[in-house]
């Protein structure tokens, strides 16, 4: 297991006795130290983003009462086309630590934040599930935090997977770049959970993920799941252009149809390195080795910097042309946050709108509306 | 502070050691000759502010009053003494007002403002090492008094510049280079900034030429893992020839750079410029790519006097459709696709 450099962990005082709260105390009471506090808010002043922040934040945990929405749609971009995801919202922030993460930007502070009253937080989350029959919730974990990364301490993806396996009308998508599945494969999840490996070329892993496990590691779990009956997802996300790509990212194309079968993949996602100016500054000065942020980008109509779109086309038409030759023609391969004009070029359809592509996903996810003669069909 | 301050008395110039220099906030000034002049001819008028401390008189204010009256040979200055020992909480008070008068009467220059900040962080220093402290009240009480936003991030930039080669300090402190392009130069090894600091200055770049310049020149270093010599041998750059129209040389410069900088979005640029003189639509006529390429709207640009204009227009446009419809379809492609791909 990894061990976690967890050095602080403080705790809000209406969850000091729920069982998230006694299980990470227990596993960490020999290195960390442990603080109450009255509200939560107060902590999260304490890690602004200064110089060293963001190690200090990696080193401290904060157990948190249930104050936000349990459902927040993905934060998407305007001109950009969005898959319609929404974070299932147990936590925030990740022990892994990845170079180009967006988190760094994205959040005011570096603290990881996990939901320690799980009943409180699910028991929303199920009323707004309930309210709304007609619509599929296609919700996810992976976006503000790594769905596993903390599972060894908090138990929650077991919470989470037994939560939803009651929703007809919902599907959950643990996205991750570790390997905490033996409290899973066991679990009777009905069909409603996805494991999804965040995955990348080999190279990448071993330079920008140092603390993630390793790419073999990923795919023998992402195996033994498959074997535990649950469906699939892999995210190529962000894929970093460099000298060679081509090989590393055909190789990991390559391993992903040697563990999974096809017809048990749900979607496989693509999307290009892109950042905000904010994200720049913090990976230069952080990871002053890094060279893929003096490669060339152009600032899209969102704000953020990506590589010029002749070039963002190129890659995909190769990752897409790998997925086939490997994977087939039935795979759903979408893009995360690309524009028409790509998608166009690509795939040869585009969505009309991110309604329309996130239909695609939720088809693809199992999902056909009450009523509905068929389910909307996906692009090849 | 309540010291008694003796009225001005003229002091002989041996006895003021100018070695101590922990208030002087001069940096990369030309020497003054109106200040000499005035000086020759009419003495100092405004007594220097001196602290006698040990038998050893030290300058609080008016290092540029002295060292011009040591050029006209003075041999006495007029001055008014500050009785000391102070404590460093003193120093540090008095530091600020010096500050105060000095933004009040001449404002300091970047370099200055960072030596004010780094000498008040050190008088604080003196007396409580905790960095931290000291930063969080620099930060509060003297950026305001040089202009700058309270902001610890801001103190961190102009503190930096302390550390940028002579020849980078001397140019932003006597404005022949802007601060944003110290602050890309700052993440090169000191010799590199030197080096294309010199080349801004040599070709006087303007404010934005300098940005820019700084900019890719830094990021071209990082990217490819080179020096400041190799990147300027790559611009074909040649110090030692002195172009015959330094306008043009230094936007040629400019633009070889970005070329570098910028390798797949130049090459369609090029090809872009290439195919559209291919299409030689008429005078007045011109087809717009989105901006850096990116998304699939372009725009036709048309100047137009009356409807002869925009029927001749229309028929220019259904001829080009006819005469040249693989040139359309490069230009339309070239949003898409890259000439050749990219290094792999």
């Amino acid at each position: 297991m990894m061990q976690f450099p967890i050095h602080t962990i403080h705790v809000e005082e209406s969850v000091r006795h729920t069982e998230i709260t006694r299980r990470v105390l227990d596993r960490l009471a020999d290195q960390a130290a442990v603080e109450y506090v009255p509200d939560a808010r107060s902590v999260i002043n304490q890690y602004d983003l200064r110089r060293g922040a963001h190690r200090r934040g990696k080193q401290a945990l904060l157990l948190s009462d249930f104050h936000s929405a349990p459902i927040k749609p993905c934060p998407s971009t305007p001109e950009y086309l969005c898959c319609e995801y929404q974070i299932l919202n147990f936590g925030a922030g990740c022990p892994l630590d990845c170079s180009y993460c967006i988190l760094q930007d994205y959040f005011s502070n570096p603290l990881m934040v996990v939901q320690a009253n799980p009943d409180a937080f699910l028991e929303a989350a199920a009323r707004e599930i309930r309210s709304q029959p007609e619509r599929f919730f296609r919700l996810g974990t992976g976006e503000f935090a790594d769905s596993l990364a903390l599972d060894p301490l908090t138990g929650y993806a077991k919470r989470l997977i037994e939560f939803i396996r009651g929703f007809p009308n919902a599907l959950l998508e643990l996205k991750t770049k570790a390997v905490y599945v033996d409290d899973i494969l066991r679990l009777d999840h009905c069909g409603r959970t996805v494991c999804a490996w965040s995955v990348n070329s080999a190279d990448v892993v071993r330079r920008e993920e140092i603390h993630a496990a390793s790419l073999d590691a990923r795919f023998d779990a992402a195996r033994q799941c498959q074997e535990a009956g649950y469906r699939l997802a892999f995210h190529f996300d962000p894929i970093i252009y460099s000298p060679g790509w081509e090989e590393g990212y055909r190789k990991t194309v390559k391993r992903i149809f040697e563990v999974a079968r096809p017809d048990n993949i749900v979607w496989i996602s693509l999307g290009c390195f892109r950042y905000t100016p904010g994200l720049e500054k913090t990976i230069r000065e952080r990871f002053p080795g890094n060279r893929y942020t003096f490669d060339e980008f152009i600032m899209g109509g969102d704000g953020k910097m990506r590589y010029p779109q002749p070039l963002r086309i190129h890659i995909y038409r190769k990752m897409i042309q790998w997925i086939r030759e490997y994977g087939g023609d039935k795979v759903l391969v979408y893009f995360c946050m690309e524009n028409p004009a790509v998608w166009q070029q690509v795939m040869g359809r585009v969505p009309t709108d991110n309604d329309e592509l996130a239909s695609w996903l939720d088809a693809s996810g199992g999902w056909k509306k009450p009523g509905a003669q068929s389910a909307p069909i996906p692009p090849a | 502070m309540e010291k008694e301050q003796n009225p001005y008395l003229s002091v002989p110039i041996e006895k003021i050691d100018p070695a101590h220099d922990a208030f002087c906030l001069r940096y990369g000034r030309q020497e003054d000759e109106a200040l000499k002049e005035s000086i020759a001819s009419l003495g100092i008028r405004t007594p220097l502010l001196l602290l006698g401390e040990e038998d050893k008189l030290t300058i609080l204010s008016g290092f540029a009053r002295y060292h011009s009256a040591v050029a006209c040979a003075k041999k006495e200055l007029p001055a008014r003494i500050l009785n000391g020992p102070l404590s460093t909480r003193d120093h540090y008070e008095l530091l600020k007002n010096l500050i105060k008068e000095n933004m009040e009467d001449r404002g300091l220059n970047p370099m200055e403002q960072a030596m004010a900040l780094e000498k008040a962080s050190a008088w604080l220093q003196a007396s409580d090492p905790d960095r931290e402290d000291a930063v969080k009240r620099v930060t509060t009480e003297v950026m305001p008094l040089i202009g700058r936003k309270p902001l610890r991030q801001m103190y961190e930039r102009l503190i930096a510049w302390l550390e940028l080669g002579p020849l980078t300090r001397q140019a932003l402190a006597i404005g022949q280079i802007p601060e944003n392009a110290a602050d890309a130069l700052g993440e090169l090894p000191t010799p590199d900034q030197d080096r294309l600091c010199d080349s801004m200055v040599r070709y006087r770049m303007s404010t934005g030429m300098c940005r820019d310049f700084s900019r890719m020149a830094y990021e071209v270093c990082k990217r490819d893992k080179i020096n400041a010599e190799d990147l300027l041998l790559r611009l074909n750059h040649d110090d030692s020839q002195s172009p015959e129209n330094p306008a043009d040389y230094r936007k040629e410069l400019l633009e070889r750079l970005r070329r570098l900088r910028y390798p797949i979005l130049s090459r369609q640029e090029a090809r872009f410029e290439e195919l559209h003189r291919r299409l030689a639509l008429p005078d007045g006529i011109r087809l717009i790519p989105p901006t850096h390429f990116e998304g699939d709207r372009f725009r036709l640009e048309a100047q137009l006097r009356g409807k002869s204009d925009f029927v001749k227009m229309v028929e220019n446009i259904s001829k080009t459709l006819n005469d040249k419809n693989d040139t359309i379809d490069a230009i339309f492609r070239i949003c898409t696709e890259i000439e050749e791909a990219p290094e792999s």
